[in-house]
């Protein structure tokens, strides 16, 4: 239990967070959660991994600064494809789904791997009863191939180190003279809940009118699981019922990238989401990065 | 409509309140909103007057968020 760590209690992290419990990665490397996720991915969708184009994976780190997780996971599922990581933060589902569609546009991949994994709980200060209760580790993988099931996306960034920013950790150097950025989590949290909310409200209703759809059309909205009050907040500007709202975050916590992949694997598993819904992604994190798409499954 | 009504009346509307119970001296402990209660109250008071309102102003009372507007228009 947290609250045996830090001065906090069960009833203090439920009502501001809706978190109940969460995964903290003990003796698993993120690679063991990656190659998981893309192994049953590609088991899901019934593709080879010889047949892959491309991998791509979303992580704000990997276990390496350098290999990067797509080329470790390449490795360990034995495909032959181009590998790269990407940082987006919180959004980088979103964003990767953006940039497979490009490749796949393009012509210049078929079939493309999307692995968003993240070990959130490497980045906290467990000293720090506002933040370190916040975060799970995790990771979710999809396939993806030409289709029309993307029906309108689109994803943003605004500069910014001051309201959320997670310092690197450098070896050190003789010659260094830069100033020490702490490695931890920190949050200017009033306002990231602001640009929270309010880049929901206005990334949503974009995607849903490029897409020509409307609340009662979407099967769910399954937003970036940061906190259960964002989504409360978003909820009545959206047009949306409290059971349109995907919730994974009282079980998983902020697994940042990996919470989108993770809820939809849950829900498509239980049968809550099936092929021919239209549902609405939601994303927003550290950059600041947004992304939002609408999707039919 | 003077600041702090209209401010009271987003209160009362956001959170679900009888307007007589908020008076300049009311403090958020006292309505039971929590610290998120009060960004989303700060948001929509930022909306109705397209200002920009700092969350980390240490506000505590609804005169708090009242003297911030006024010095703001």
């Amino acid at each position: 239990m947290v609250s045996e760590i830090v001065d906090t209690t069960d009833e203090w992290i439920t009502s501001r967070t809706g978190i109940k419990t969460r995964y903290v990665s003990t003796t698993e490397t993120l690679l063991d959660l990656a190659v998981e996720a893309s192994k049953k991915a590609l088991a899901s969708a019934g593709i080879e991994s010889k047949d892959l184009d491309m991998i791509i994976c979303s992580t704000i780190k990997g276990d390496y600064v350098t290999p990067s997780m797509a080329c470790l996971i390449q490795r360990d599922i034995e495909a032959k494809c181009p590998s790269f990581d990407f940082n987006a933060a919180c959004s980088g589902f979103v964003y990767g789904l953006d940039m497979a569609d490009a490749y796949i546009r393009a012509g210049k991949a078929e079939t493309i791997l999307l692995v968003s994994a993240e070990a959130m709980t490497r980045h906290i200060d467990w000293t720090d009863r506002a933040t370190c209760v916040l975060f799970g580790d995790g990771a979710g993988a999809v396939v993806l191939k030409k289709g029309d099931g993307l029906r309108s996306i689109k994803i943003t960034a605004k500069g910014d180190d001051k309201l959320l920013v997670i310092g690197s950790v450098f070896s050190p150097s003789p010659f260094a003279k830069q100033p020490q950025i702490d490695p931890a989590f920190r949050m200017n949290g009033g306002e990231v809940f602001k640009f929270a909310v309010s880049s929901v409200i206005k990334d949503v209703k974009q995607v849903m009118k490029e897409a020509g759809v409307e609340a009662k059309d979407i099967a769910m909205m399954v937003p970036h699981q940061a906190n259960l009050r964002v989504f409360q907040a978003a909820r009545d500007k959206l047009g949306f019922t409290d059971e349109q709202i995907a919730n994974g975050i009282d079980h998983y916590g902020n697994t940042s990238s990996a919470s989108i992949p993770l809820l939809l694997d849950e829900l498509m598993e239980q049968g809550r989401l099936v092929k021919g819904d239209l549902i609405v992604l939601t994303a927003f994190g550290g950059g600041l990065t947004t992304g939002a798409c609408v999707i039919k499954l | 409509m003077t600041t702090f009504e209209t401010i009271a009346k987003i209160i009362a509307e956001n959170k679900d309140m009888d307007i007589a119970d908020v008076k300049m001296e009311t403090s958020f402990d006292d309505m039971e909103l929590d610290s998120l209660d009060v960004i989303e109250v700060v948001m929509a008071i930022e909306e109705a007057f397209n200002i920009t309102i700092e969350t980390e102003a240490g506000l505590k009372t609804v005169g708090d968020i009242v003297t911030l507007v006024e010095s703001q228009k």
